[in-house]
């Protein structure tokens, strides 16, 4: 019996079906072998990681761990507490204060948002048939096309902030280089009703959370880089 | 490599609590939430750190991800629906940090290093029976093999036999379907047996 047999069985197995006509000395290695992984001992973390946890719980304006710049460590970010509780309240004085979301935008709109440097489009596509940047439905394709000369990160949006999509140079999209130049195109088909937003980050350091589009700015900005809305599409 | 002819047993971490010493919903129940999230640790810190070892393959990068694990307990705990236990729970929030830390490192996770598997097994040979140093470098030789397998692939392997999961559980924590997770499953076993014999295992 082969290996691609054993992994028949072993799928019966594991959804719970009967496997008696299966040789005990077939099975008998991965019985071993699962009480070897069972066996595995948890490895032990650092003596002051608990302390070190506790500590951080103490400083809630501290942004997430940046695990994309593993070089920045909590522990170490004793200094930036007060630079987390006032990008923080600049988040929410631009979350009160920023313009209306514009709905639709015309893609050189939307690229006269994007901050300098970085110029970034947005359109639908329906049905592999470009149709500007007009009103989305469900089953067409939001691409976001991005130009720029550092990295930097595109992120979607839903109603509830709730993270859709990223963007980077490792990750989620197709990127090309024309020397020092990128160009990012990200390409999400719209499955749910409401709003898409499409956020730019820029810095030298992108926030690794992806998980509420605000806590995702603050820790964004508690690292000096910057995220801007660039275009807001309503999916009908 | 012949499986020595011992009980396996966990030799290189501290023991493992049976249970939650303290009941960390009934700290937060009265009011003191980091006094919970000092419970949550001491019940699954060495749990949620381990799982973020293997997921990532980083000691360094693991300890950051599952601090971020009990910071978002500590914020969350609150909203706790027991749905799940406690450990569940947990390992939901730190696979999904595992999968960003992953995504963050644009691709490139890399092995665990050999010192970093060696130091996860660390044994004295003079001052331990030979058995267990066996035991030790089996322990390291599985740990390396858990590491050719694709990051969802080794955390649902992790999840369903060290973790001791049900696939009702492992599909909340991993957000997949229980098919897919047996077919998973069921095609790393093969794999991680060819690799373990590979390194000398005799089963």
């Amino acid at each position: 019996m082969t290996e691609p047999a054993d992994h028949a069985w072993l799928a019966e197995r594991e959804r719970g079906d009967d496997i008696s006509h299966v040789p005990e000395a077939r099975r008998a290695p991965y019985r071993k072998l699962e009480q070897l992984i069972a066996a595995l001992p948890d490895p032990a973390a650092p003596a002051d990681w608990k302390r070190r946890v506790l500590e951080a719980i103490d400083r809630p304006a501290d942004p997430a761990p940046a695990v994309a710049a593993p070089a920045l460590r909590t522990h170490r970010w004793a200094g930036v507490s007060a630079v987390a509780t006032l990008a923080a309240a600049a988040v929410i004085l631009w979350f009160v204060l920023r313009p209306p979301a514009p709905r639709d935008l015309p893609a050189q709109v939307a690229a006269s948002l994007a901050p300098e440097g970085p110029t970034v489009t947005t359109e639908i596509r329906a049905g592999g048939v470009r149709r500007g940047s007009g009103a989305a439905h469900l089953g067409d394709t939001l691409v976001v096309t991005a130009t720029a000369d550092a990295p930097i990160e595109l992120r979607l949006y839903g109603d509830d902030d709730e993270p859709i999509a990223r963007c980077n140079d490792g990750d989620g999209c197709a990127v090309t280089y024309a020397g020092s130049r990128r160009r990012y195109v990200l390409e999400q088909v719209l499955r749910s009703h409401g709003t898409v937003r499409v956020m730019l980050f820029t810095g030298a350091a992108f926030p690794a959370t992806f998980d509420r589009l605000d806590a995702d700015v603050a820790t964004a900005h508690a690292y000096g880089g910057d995220a801007r809305q660039i275009a807001v599409t309503q999916v009908e | 490599m012949d499986e020595p002819d011992v009980t396996l047993e966990r030799n290189a971490a501290p023991p493992q609590p049976a249970a939650a010493p303290v009941d960390a919903l009934e700290i937060l129940a009265r009011g003191d939430r980091k006094a919970a999230i000092a419970a949550l640790i001491d019940a699954h810190g060495a749990a949620v750190f381990g799982f973020c070892v293997r997921a990532l393959g980083d000691r360094a990068l693991a300890e950051d991800v599952a601090q971020q694990v009990f910071l978002e307990a500590h914020r969350d705990i609150g909203r706790f629906e027991r749905r799940s236990s406690l450990a569940t729970w947990l390992k939901g929030i730190a696979s999904h940090r595992c999968k960003d830390a992953v995504k963050s490192r644009k691709r490139r996770e890399h092995r665990l290093r050999r010192d970093d598997i060696a130091a996860l097994h660390a044994v004295d040979p003079a001052a331990v029976p030979a058995e267990r140093v066996a035991q030790a470098q089996l322990f390291a030789a599985l740990e390396d093999c858990l590491q050719e397998l694709s990051g969802d692939v080794r955390m649902s392997v992790v999840l369903r036999f060290q973790s001791g999961m049900t696939y009702e559980e492992m599909s909340e924590v991993l957000e997949a379907k229980a098919d897919a997770l047996h077919a998973r499953v069921s095609r790393a076993l093969p794999v991680l047996k060819r690799c373990l014999e590979a390194k000398g295992w005799a089963p």
